[in-house]
């Protein structure tokens, strides 16, 4: 069951003729595990009240995302209304995560890819990393101080187990000949399939 | 070819605001995967998704037509972010649809707005257009910017500007002067306040007695045909920017209106343009956008390199991302797609080679047909006769949980642009716009007041 904290902040309180709206509306964490608190907070002029959904959402290529939609509505007398919507990703207790690492550079070399990427710390706070599958190709992987070579064909390494799953996250996989030849070819994006879990407290 | 151009005696031109092609079309190859359309398509969804914070962003159905939260970034840096070059492979990604927007201001959520897409039965005109007549899915901005500049290039053929701010737009060459140096006869219908009263070059025509209320498009299009009727017609919808005529709703859809505004208004127009089957036998109406307003598409644009005319110069590399167009004619055939690369001087050239064979609009339009933007004249045919497919008669309800309005967003440049032109041209030409534009009367004493 989600338990919802609302907290309720002053509200632009003088009589005039302005239309409703939304200053500000967040709903925290972005990710929660089943048992978790979805934070409500908002400030806005006008009459306000939260409308709540439900949502599956295909991940490609991963499994169905199911999300908590919050829709915030501020109205004031006729004026037209206002709307914020806010998804929290609800994580079940064997949830995979698609992990996106860009590539904008090539090593020294030019013999290699390198794909780095920041994983969002709002979003990922209290979520755990069971174990890391690498994609099509090999990648030595570098998080949270560790680095483990996944040498591709659906390779699962548990070398970054119980670490959070949030902060930077670099690769590198040796290019192939044809890339090496035609850089039109190179992957712009590495992919990272992550099993994840609660952080244990 | 040029025995089908000496057919078509009418052409009208219908640009909305701000919509994608995937955002508008893309369900086209989705619903029917026969269909050999550049759409979305379901074995490609990964390759769609944006990707922001190392987290991915589909793209998604949307559930129901409402108001968006807000506006979509979409200005030539916005854009840039948007199309995200790659250096290394030196092409474009199409992935930073959602960090633009999340650097705009509001966090994204997973199911971001830039990455939403209309099935069929929310763009049920569109749609309808589309699998009656011609889908063109390669048609683009001119340029990877703004609504300004864009609707410039489609109204000249060149810009001066590069972004949309506070400005009366300057112009040189146009598509009016270049009508009455060619004695073609044109009108415009406005649903609105005409956005070419922000080109003070065009106050003479837009105070004079061709521009014309979009009520009386329907009756005008009913009456028998004469050697008198405009060969040109443009028609405006209401712009949410610009001050209303009357009390309608804006139906421009521009972000973040809901579609159905616009829909029913291309319902209204469609019934119109169809009305007098004597008319309609020798009609092509253009259906495209501006520019794509913020919303994802997957295709790169082509890179077609321009510079603005006015000073400091500004370069362009490509065209801007995929925009909807639609050719409505007995001219094409049934649920056809046209696929070579266009953009909004695609109609200048076919207005050209229509007019004045042999003799290109301008000198900039024939520059861009060389680097390889083609005329929309090569998506048209002489299919067998058919029965002119019905729409509904019915308008479009735009239901949402939320009622139909949004709060009224902060004014941006092109609202300031408009109430600008309108304010000038009350000061300049009072007599004549008083006439022409008498609810501009009551929209400067309101404003004045500031009850609006």
């Amino acid at each position: 069951m989600i338990r919802l904290h609302f907290i309720f902040p002053v509200i632009g309180m003088l009589l005039c003729a302005c239309h409703p709206k939304i200053y500000s509306f967040t709903a925290l964490p972005q990710a929660v595990w089943s048992k978790d608190s979805v934070q409500l907070h908002w400030t806005a002029r006008g009459k306000t009240s939260i409308l709540f959904d439900q949502v599956q959402q295909a991940n490609p290529p991963g499994d169905s995302l199911h999300l908590l939609e919050f829709t915030l509505v501020a109205e004031k007398g006729n004026k037209p209304m206002a709307h914020q919507k806010r998804q929290v990703l609800l994580l079940t207790g064997q949830s995979h995560s698609i992990l996106v690492l860009r590539m904008d550079s090539l090593s020294a070399k030019e013999d290699s890819l390198i794909a780095i990427g920041i994983n969002d710390t709002l979003r990922w706070k209290g979520v755990a990393i069971q174990n890391v599958a690498a994609a099509n190709r090999p990648l030595l992987v570098t998080h949270a101080g560790k680095t483990a070579l996944l040498s591709g064909n659906s390779t699962v390494s548990a070398e970054w187990a119980n670490l959070p799953y949030s902060g930077p996250w670099e690769v590198k996989s040796p290019l192939s000949d044809a890339e090496r030849n035609n850089h039109s070819l190179i992957p712009t994006r590495i992919l990272l399939n992550v099993s994840i879990k609660p952080i244990q407290p | 070819m040029a025995n089908i151009l000496d057919q078509v005696k009418t052409v009208i031109l219908v640009m909305m605001e701000n919509r994608s092609f995937d955002h508008m079309l893309g369900h086209l190859s989705l619903e029917n995967p026969g269909l050999e359309v550049e759409g979305l398509r379901n074995e490609d969804m990964e390759r769609y998704s944006n990707d922001y914070n190392s987290a991915l962003y589909p793209v998604y159905p949307l559930a129901n037509d409402q108001p968006l939260e807000g506006d979509l970034p979409h200005e030539y840096d916005g854009v840039d972010a948007q199309m995200q070059w790659n250096k290394v492979t030196k092409a474009f990604t199409m992935h930073g649809f959602v960090e633009a927007y999340a650097k705009s201001g509001p966090m994204p959520n997973p199911q971001s707005i830039p990455m939403g897409y209309f099935p069929s039965t929310l763009v049920p005109i569109t749609h309808f257009l589309a699998r009656n007549f011609c889908t063109c899915d390669h048609w683009f901005s001119p340029l990877p910017t703004s609504t300004q500049p864009n609707r410039t290039m489609a109204l000249c053929g060149e810009s001066a500007i590069f972004n949309t701010h506070l400005q009366l737009i300057p112009i040189r060459q146009n598509l009016f002067d270049w009508m009455k140096s060619n004695g073609i006869r044109w009108k415009v219908y406005h649903d609105g306040f005409s956005f070419f009263a922000l080109y003070n070059k065009l106050w003479p025509y837009v105070l004079g007695n061709n521009f014309r209320r979009f009520d009386t498009f329907y009756s005008d299009q009913l009456s028998a045909p004469t050697d008198a009727d405009p060969q040109v017609i443009i028609i405006e919808p209401c712009y949410q920017d610009a001050p209303r005529l009357g009390s309608k709703q804006p139906n421009d859809n521009h972000a973040p209106l809901a579609i159905g505004f616009g829909e029913d208004f291309l319902r209204q127009i469609y019934l119109a343009v169809t009305a007098n089957p004597k008319r309609w036998n020798n009609t092509l109406m253009v259906l495209y956008y501006d520019e794509h307003g913020g919303f994802y598409d997957h295709v790169a644009p082509p890179p077609v390199a321009y510079t603005t005319t006015g000073n400091p110069p500004h370069p362009f590399n490509s065209l801007g991302p995929r925009v909807p167009g639609i050719l409505i004619s007995p001219f094409v055939a049934p649920g056809s797609v046209f696929s070579k690369t266009l953009d909004h001087t695609s109609v200048l050239q076919f207005l050209a080679e229509k007019f004045t064979p042999g003799a290109s609009f301008s000198s900039t339009v024939a520059a861009r047909k060389q680097q390889g933007i083609h005329s929309i004249a090569e998506a048209l045919s002489v299919p067998p006769p058919r029965p002119i497919p019905s729409v509904p008669l019915q308008p479009i309800a735009v239901q949402t949980a939320l009622g139909q309005h949004l709060a009224k967003k902060e004014p941006g440049d092109m609202e300031t642009s408009f109430s600008n032109a309108a304010e000038q041209l009350l000061q300049q030409k009072p007599d004549q716009t008083k006439k022409k534009y008498p609810e501009l009367v009551a929209w400067k004493d309101l404003k004045d007041k500031k009850q609006i």
